[in-house]
């Protein structure tokens, strides 16, 4: 071939060439040698929006980004100068004056001696690879700052299988920084379960191995006993299933799981109380109900719920309801609301009601509870108390009309039946003055007795109403010194009877509490007693002391006089009974009498003791 | 002492018979006006009923009442002597068979000067309307 043949041949491949490359969607263009570029694909126009004359030879440094440019330059100078292939990434402004980003080769295109004929150069747009290249990375990011940040332990797990292929144990891979915090595990990376936890369960490495086995992910919440902990956990297997890489999210869930148990036990609580506790919303509709209140109101739990809490409410009552939902909005608490509430079956029960707000976690009422007690039985026993009360106070009404009767009649006794005795004794005395000298001795005796009677029955009538009025008087409690009453009732008997030597003993500091009149009342006739009684005594002796009887001071007043027979001690008490002969010892038979009402008066008691002729004591304690 | 009225105030004939007769022996021989109940009693004191006319500026030197009577008790009789100017003054010994506290407590309230109770024994009772006399009649001055 010649030359011209030669040079034709070129020419005529460069044409096909360059036909080619108008075809492509990538820049291309051919340069000499020397770098002059002598050619543009049709691309190369389109996208820079140049012609052939502005690109010809240097012209393209004005499509790139100047700032690039010096290195562009550079390396493509250094590639002209060396024959080295041109390879580098680098922007072009487009047409509408965007750079997109291009991957540029040249390649040099030599003759059989080696020597550089052409270069040949390609532009590819690469903004869609860039573009994924920029998305993998953010999603990278994001990927990574999820594991680095989230709440939920994060972990990756190679499992180990025995010879058998079961699991038993793994190695934590990767762990994120969750990860500690909710393990207590320390710098777990690396290292087997086993190492950080000997005593984890066997079931854990069973769910994990079937994972790494199967590739079936599973969710499931699990106890690790080993760490004192609760998890939910989310696992499924990563990598190549040779691997046997299992991923795991999981969550400590114990706090969780012990307000379950605190309110599952509170649930049951509820559920097992004798009272009906109901729960009802704001419109009055009720939520919950337990079985105090199913046996309280009859209603099922499945028929009652989701009906107005009204249903409860008997005719007339209705306007509670409202008022008391009203109430509960205001915040009131409202306790032992006592009403009436009907049953499933008609009847109507009193109850007792307690209302609380119920408050979701951001404190908005939204509903409230209700307590009811069944207070029928606490009702009865009540109206029996009132019935029993007013039964008393009729008893009380009646004894007090029967003590006003008493007294008009007491009144009029010692009115109208003295009165006659003193026409009695009076006229019978004028009969002795006035008419003496005309009576015998007979006569004149049958007058004295009338006289006597009549003088008797007076004193009679006296001690019973004395009698009475201490049954009547008010008792007056305060602290009454009987040394001192004893000595001045002594000093006022020994006046009367100035004569007579006796000796008295009277402990000092007896001191009591009790009404003080009636204590001197009281005093006054255990001494007249042991005073009278012992009037025929030659060497008297009377003594007022204390023992203690029932952990109870018990006083008492003991003389050496007549004494008694014990055989009659309980007729001792009783009114006008007299265990001695009117002529031998004076007296009414009242005296003792007084003494046991003076007692009872105060809630004490009085006994006594004696022997004929040897004395009698009397003891009595107070309150 | 001659001149000095005595007005008994009481229904029981028997006790005015018994009262003369204690007024007698105790030497006490003052003109003795009896008034067998309470209005009669008024009527003497304030010239009224059966009174009438009755020259009022004549007080008695004392006046024994005794408190159950009909019509006006001796309590009532009290009160009206005590209220009125003309008897404000009057001494007032209440003659009574009653030993109970309130009768005591109302005469002294109500402005009696001395409280006897007539015991059943008629000795004691003779003795009693004696000291009266002489404690009313003799040694006391009726104010002026």
């Amino acid at each position: 071939m010649t030359f011209k043949q030669k040079k034709e041949t070129l020419k005529e491949s460069e044409e096909q060439f360059r036909t080619l490359a108008d075809s492509i969607p990538n820049l291309a263009w051919w340069a000499n040698s020397d770098g002059y570029i002598i050619w543009y694909n049709r691309r190369w126009y389109e996208y820079t929006g140049t012609t052939p004359e502005q690109m010809e030879g240097w012209g393209w440094q004005s499509v790139h980004d100047p700032q690039m440019l010096p290195k562009v330059l550079e390396r493509w100078k250094a590639s002209i100068a060396t024959g080295e292939p041109f390879d580098m990434e680098f922007p072009l402004r487009g047409a509408d004056g965007v750079f997109h980003p291009f991957l540029t080769r040249v390649l040099p295109l030599k003759d059989s001696a080696g020597l550089i004929l052409r270069w040949f150069g390609t532009n590819t747009d690469i903004s869609e690879q860039k573009q994924a290249e920029e998305a993998l990375r953010q999603s990278e990011e994001r990927y990574h700052n999820l594991f680095n940040t989230m709440d939920e332990g994060f972990c990756i797990i190679g499992m180990i299988f025995d010879a058998e292929d079961r699991p038993v144990d793994y190695r934590f891979l990767e762990i994120n920084p969750a990860f500690e915090k909710q393990t207590g595990l320390h710098e777990a990376k690396g290292k087997l379960m086993s190492e950080l936890a000997p005593a984890h369960e066997k079931h854990w490495f069973e769910i994990y191995g079937k994972i790494a086995l199967t590739g079936e992910p599973a969710r499931f919440v699990n106890e690790a006993r080993a760490m004192n902990r609760w998890y939910e956990v989310y696992a499924y297997r990563v990598d190549r299933p040779e691997d046997r890489h299992v991923a795991i999210v999981f969550n400590d869930i114990s706090e969780r799981k012990k307000a379950e148990e605190v309110h599952s036990r509170l649930a049951a609580i509820v559920e097992s109380a004798d009272d009906a506790i109901i729960g009802k919303d704001l419109n009055g509709v009720i939520q919950t109900w337990n079985v105090g209140a199913e046996k309280i109101f009859g209603y099922k739990a499945e028929e009652v719920i989701g009906n107005p809490i009204s249903v409860l409410v008997p005719p007339g009552y209705t306007d509670e309801v409202p008022e008391i939902l009203k109430r509960i909005e205001r915040g009131e608490h409202i306790e032992n609301f006592e009403t009436v509430r009907m049953r499933k079956d008609g009847t109507i029960i009193p109850v007792s009601l307690t209302f609380s707000a119920i408050k979701d976690t951001s404190g908005r009422l939204v509903g409230a509870s209700k307590i009811a007690h069944d207070i029928s039985e606490r009702k009865k026993a009540e109206e029996l108390i009132k019935t029993l009360n007013e039964k008393l106070k009729r008893n009380v009404d009646e004894l007090y009309a029967a003590n006003k009767e008493l007294e008009a009649f007491s009144y009029s006794v010692a009115h109208d039946l003295r009165t006659p005795l003193r026409s009695i004794d009076g006229f019978s005395q004028a009969i002795l003055e006035d008419y003496g000298d005309k009576l015998d001795e007979n006569s004149m005796d049958y007058f004295l007795r009338i006289r006597a009677a009549s003088q008797r029955m007076g004193l009679l009538i006296d001690d019973l109403l004395n009698l009475s009025r201490i049954s009547r008087s008010e008792v007056n409690r305060g602290t009454v010194d009987l040394s001192a009453l004893a000595r001045e009732i002594v000093t006022n008997l020994q006046k009367t009877q100035p004569g007579r030597e006796v000796e008295i003993v009277i402990a000092e500091g007896l001191i009591d509490e009790g009404d003080e009149k009636l204590l001197y009342v009281l005093l006054q006739n255990l001494f007249g007693n042991a005073w009278k009684f012992t009037e025929k005594i030659a060497k008297a002796r009377i003594e007022f002391g204390v023992i203690q009887f029932d952990g109870k001071p018990a006083y008492f007043v003991r003389d050496n006089g007549a004494g008694f027979d014990m055989a009659y001690v309980d007729k001792l008490f009783r009114p006008f009974q007299r265990l001695h002969d009117v002529t031998d010892f004076p007296g009414t038979g009242v005296g003792l009498a007084m003494v046991q009402r003076v007692i009872h008066r105060h809630g004490g008691q009085v006994w006594a003791e004696g022997k004929v002729e040897e004395g009698a004591t009397f003891y009595f304690t107070l309150k | 002492m001659k001149n000095k009225i005595i007005l008994l105030a009481e229904d029981n004939p028997d006790d005015v018979k018994l009262t003369l007769r204690a007024l007698k022996k105790s030497n006490i021989l003052n003109e003795v006006v009896v008034a067998s109940d309470g209005v009669k009693a008024l009527d003497y004191l304030f010239g009224t009923g059966e009174y009438e006319g009755r020259d009022t500026s004549n007080t008695p030197q004392v006046i024994l009442l005794d408190l159950n009577m009909p019509r006006l008790g001796g309590i009532e009789v009290l009160q009206r002597m005590r209220a009125d100017e003309r008897t404000k003054m009057l001494p007032v010994v209440v003659l009574t068979t009653s030993s109970e506290d309130i009768d005591r407590v109302d005469s002294y309230r109500f402005g009696a000067n001395s409280y006897i109770k007539k015991p059943v024994d008629f000795d004691q009772f003779t003795k009693a309307v004696q000291q009266l006399g002489l404690y009313w009649l003799v040694l006391n001055e009726a104010p002026k």
